[in-house]
């Protein structure tokens, strides 16, 4: 085996010649100088002899253990990658999408086709419900054409025509202007065909009784109660043409009847 | 045909979507990767693994492959990226390679016919030495030793696989074996 001496070589001229050597790979010229070389050095021929055991110590585990190795079979997915480049190339939303569901199992693409109908049937109860709740505030607004007989008994008959020439003049200038006379004289009868919840009804009636019970004197009774704003007078076209009964009427008040405040009242009620 | 084509226009057939061209590059240089890995990592699975990974990686990146350096050097340094991967890999597993029970008693050894009992321990002992004294060798110390002694590749080819001058392979190799030289002499084996 190797000896324990100095091996510092590498002050020698020719260290860098003896793996060439080792290897086979010197020139002629080169090996024959450094074979007279050898003769001449002290070092050198120890470390030459060392490389060499060492060279034929790995070649030995190379023999032993690699050399009765069978060459691995390289498995290349061409299928696979192929695949793959034809959706990175495809690009567009539509084939990815497409490429998902072709290479995800049965039972994803079945779970996510429930999961689309649970959201679409969702979405279109919420929407149900949204417009539902719209026209229910439409129809606590909606103007109404019919100036019938007052619900109350407490009106005048006096009062009652004054209230429905009001309404013919309106109806005579443009449609939107019909709406003084219905607001004030609500029919509970077309509210009551519309199906809507009776609590809508109810409120419309306590408004009109509001105002049936003082028709003079609207101004001070929606000055003292704030909360019981009328909504016929905002949104009436009626207000440039000026009233014969209601000339002490506060234009600058805002008087409508608010969805916020409709959906309170029927919660208060409920 | 395509055998004797080179490997960069094999390269470029394999781009194009021939598969045929990259089993071609495969069947010429998978003995001589498994070779490297196997000097790299001593270990049978770990270096049909990193074989594996090597020519995979070496597809999918083929468009990236640039015609300026040799097909024989793009795959050495995938090869050799591949094996210092899995020696993380095992290194995170806290295996370690030169744990020398482990060795001894993971690898099998199977002595010739013709050696005597104590010869064959004396061979076992002193290929188990030799194999952790290459493996704790820097990487580019023992790439070089495994080039030259696996891949049997002459300096020439060594330099231009690794691009680098002659004269640095020659050096590596020289430093190389008197690190194993010193590595060797700590740990005589007796002979019997």
């Amino acid at each position: 085996m190797m000896n324990n001496n100095n091996h510092q070589n590498s002050n020698c001229a020719f260290a860098a010649d003896i793996v060439s050597y080792i290897y086979g790979e010197i020139g002629e010229k080169e090996k024959s100088a450094f074979e007279s070389h050898l003769s001449n050095c002290e070092t050198c021929p120890e470390e030459l002899a060392d490389f060499m055991d060492i060279r034929f110590s790995v070649n030995d585990w190379k023999q032993t253990e690699f050399t009765p190795l069978s060459t691995p079979v390289i498995e290349i997915p061409y299928e696979k990658e192929q695949v793959r480049e034809i959706a990175a190339d495809s690009g567009s939303w539509w084939s990815n999408l497409r490429q998902i569901f072709t290479l995800s199992p049965a039972w994803m693409t079945a779970t996510t086709a429930v999961a689309a109908l649970v959201i679409c049937a969702g979405l279109f109860f919420a929407f149900y419900k949204y417009s539902s709740s719209v026209e229910v505030a439409e129809v606590g607004n909606k103007p109404q054409n019919k100036p019938t007989v007052s619900p109350t008994s407490e009106i005048s008959s006096s009062e009652n025509d004054e209230k429905i020439a009001v309404s013919v003049e309106n109806s005579n200038s443009s449609d939107k202007i019909a709406e003084p006379p219905k607001v004030v004289n609500p029919s509970p009868k077309i509210i009551n065909e519309s199906g809507y919840e009776p609590s809508v009804v109810k409120v419309a009636e306590r408004k009109l009784k509001t105002v049936t019970q003082n028709p003079v004197n609207r101004t001070t009774n929606n000055t003292v109660n704030n909360s019981n704003k009328q909504p016929i007078r905002k949104n009436s076209p009626a207000k440039n043409q000026p009233l014969p009964k209601l000339n002490n009427f506060d234009e600058d008040e805002d008087d409508s009847l608010r969805l916020a405040e409709l959906f309170e009242d029927i919660e208060t009620l409920e | 045909m395509l055998k004797k084509l080179a490997d960069e226009q094999l390269v470029e057939l394999s781009v194009s979507g021939d598969a045929d061209a990259f089993g071609e590059i495969v069947r010429r240089w998978e003995r001589k990767i498994f070779a490297l890995c196997f000097g790299m990592l001593a270990r049978e699975d770990d270096a049909r693994d990193a074989v594996q990974e090597t020519f995979i990686s070496a597809y999918r990146n083929l468009k990236n492959f640039r015609g300026e350096a040799k097909v024989s050097s793009w795959l050495h340094r995938i090869a050799v990226n591949q094996c210092l991967t899995i020696k993380r890999r095992a290194k995170t597993r806290s295996e370690d390679f030169l744990d020398e029970d482990e060795s001894a008693e993971d690898r099998t050894f199977v002595a010739p016919a013709h050696l005597s009992p104590a010869r064959t321990t004396e061979q076992s002992e002193r290929l188990t030495l030799v194999r952790q004294a290459v493996q704790s060798l820097p990487t580019e110390l023992k790439e070089v030793v495994v080039m030259k002694e696996f891949q049997e590749m002459t300096f020439q080819e060594i330099s231009d696989t690794l691009e680098l001058p002659l004269s640095t392979v020659k050096s590596r190799l020289y430093t190389a074996l008197k690190q194993l030289r010193m590595k060797l002499e700590r740990t005589p084996v007796e002979v019997l």
